[in-house]
């Protein structure tokens, strides 16, 4: 018992024995370390789930040990994990673990909580309130669980011998969506959990759900891996093809049409030579078109070749530019090009440049059905910078996402260019990157032109 | 080990966690009640008195820290007394 300083002043109370004292501060200490010791094996429990949540990546082992720790630590006599699968209105279950006697009381059931599946959820009186306000759902009937999938004696059986007395159903919330439920049996009313086993319930409720989603996406995640893996096989496989079967064919189909035309093998008649010319241009637009794709790939794999030397950059656009220049005046387009002063040095690959920046220059031609190309080249800080402006079709939000990938071709590109490949941009991209420099690309939307940049580091 | 030495390691455990070794020299000193191994966090207690064991044992905890720690004994148990009959449930745990 304790006194106030005045009290013992004035001595009109009388001191109790300082055992009591003692007793009473034993007592207080006792409570206060009843308290942190509350809390010490709640944070332990949490940190096992923690450590669980860390070094488990599949679903089934994470929830599988959770389950167990949880059914160890607190010794229910059920805890279990089930998936909510909202397309089918499903509860599927993940993990279960149960106590001993549990166990012991339907071992000649077999494995009833690992198969059970509790389907039309919605329609289900108990989870309706878990599933729509996401809160905690109480029974002491085990029916309102597992009725109907449930023999009335198998429930019967644990409730008596696996002294299963009350269920808490929690539902397991990843953002704005249910992704399961956490299940535990009780022998006891859930007033009677200690204040032990209530915060820790509370506090790991949450840490379940995140660690079960985490551990859900890096699942879709490895299925999605599994298919690139195959889907990148098959593009390899698509590739092999046409370089050694389209490509070719396509050269086989060329030097026939090449040699027919020299006329080496008789004169072709006048009414089939027009035909002659159309099929050798057709096959070198067919080998052309073929090489686009396959360098398209190889640029974006790193694995095209590359003989790097000092260049004038200057004089690599001016060439190509005189070349397209024919292609922009077919289709009526004003083709201008400036190049201001200064030093063009850089280092890179004479040929795959010439390739690259004819590529730029007849993807602006080929998207722009009126108007004007506008080239220019100048020099900023330590870098060139080559820029095509077009008044094409433009660039939607979406186009800009794709435009630089393999097969990346615009919603609309494929009916303004019928012989768009989808690879030219993505080659652009591969062997600028590997020149250390960008490649990029403005527009303000659909209908308004667009602006391709490329910059290179000078040497 | 039987129920009831279940019961009662259970309880000495549980009040280690809050008083520490103290709680292994305050079950020493309950006749009818043997420590195995205190590493081990194993007892046994003497047959033909058991829940009398399990009473005094708890008794000693509550003599020295009070209602606090029977209420402790009481939850520490509480999922392990459900494989008893009632009538086999010690009286401080009821």
């Amino acid at each position: 018992m304790f006194f106030s300083r005045k009290q013992q002043k004035t001595g009109t109370v009388q001191e109790a024995p300082a055992s009591d004292s003692l007793k009473e501060i034993t007592q207080r200490l006792y409570k206060q370390n009843t308290d942190l010791a509350s809390r010490n094996k709640t944070l332990s429990l949490l940190s096992q789930l923690y450590e669980i949540s860390i070094l488990t990546l599949k679903p089934v082992d994470m929830a599988s040990r959770i389950c167990q720790t949880v059914q160890t630590v607190l010794s229910f006599e059920i805890v279990g994990i089930m998936l909510y699968d909202k397309t089918v209105d499903e509860l599927a279950p993940l993990a279960f673990a149960e106590s001993e006697r549990l166990h012991a009381a339907h071992a000649n059931k077999g494995h009833f909580f690992e198969t059970a599946v509790i389907s039309n959820v919605s329609k289900i009186k108990f989870f309706q309130k878990i599933m729509r306000e996401e809160s905690m759902g109480y029974t002491e009937d085990l029916k309102d669980i597992w009725n109907p999938d449930a023999p009335a004696d198998f429930l019967n059986k644990i409730k008596t011998e696996g002294h299963v007395y009350s269920s808490i159903v929690y539902p397991l919330v990843s953002g704005n969506e249910i992704i399961g439920v956490f299940l535990l049996s009780l022998n006891r009313p859930y007033a009677e959990l200690s204040e032990f086993e209530k915060e820790s319930i509370k506090s790991f409720i949450n840490v379940i759900a995140v660690s079960l989603d985490k551990a859900l996406v890096y699942e879709q995640l490895q299925v999605s891996n599994q298919k690139l893996a195959v889907s990148n096989e098959g593009q390899a496989n698509l590739i092999h093809i046409m370089n050694h079967q389209i490509k070719g064919r396509l050269g086989n189909m060329k030097n026939i049409f090449a040699e027919l035309a020299t006329e080496d093998y008789g004169k072709i008649p006048d009414a089939a030579q027009p035909l002659v010319e159309k099929g050798l241009d057709e096959a070198n637009t067919g080998i052309s078109y073929v090489q686009s794709i396959l360098r398209g790939v190889s640029a974006e794999k790193g694995v095209l070749t590359y003989d790097m030397q000092p260049l004038d950059f200057r004089s690599i656009v001016s060439e190509v530019a005189a070349k397209e220049k024919s292609l922009a005046d077919k289709k009526g387009l004003a083709f201008s090009i400036e190049i201001k002063d200064g030093d063009y040095t850089i280092q890179g690959d004479q040929n795959q440049l010439k390739e690259v920046v004819r590529n730029l220059f007849d993807n602006s031609i080929n998207y722009t059905l009126s108007g004007s190309i506008a080239i220019r080249l100048e020099r900023e800080n330590d870098t060139v910078l080559l820029s095509v402006k077009d008044t094409g079709v433009g660039l939607s939000d979406e186009d800009k996402t794709k435009l630089f990938k393999t097969g990346g071709v615009g919603r609309n590109s494929i009916k303004i260019n019928v012989n768009s490949t989808g690879y030219g941009l993505a080659f652009v991209k591969g062997v600028v990157e590997t020149h250390k420099g960008t490649v990029w690309a403005e527009s303000e939307g659909q209908g308004k032109g667009s602006t391709f940049y490329m910059k290179l580091p000078v040497a | 080990m039987n129920k009831l030495d279940q019961i009662a390691t259970k309880i000495i455990k549980e009040q280690e966690l809050i008083i520490g070794p103290m709680a292994w020299s305050e079950a020493g000193k309950v006749s009818g009640l043997h420590i195995v191994d205190q590493k081990m966090g194993t007892v046994t207690i003497d047959d033909a008195d058991s829940r009398g064991v399990v009473d005094r044992l708890v008794g000693q905890y509550e003599q020295l820290f009070g209602r606090a720690s029977h209420e402790v004994c009481k939850d520490a148990v509480r999922s392990l007394l459900a494989d008893l009959a009632p009538a086999e449930v010690p009286a401080s745990l009821r």
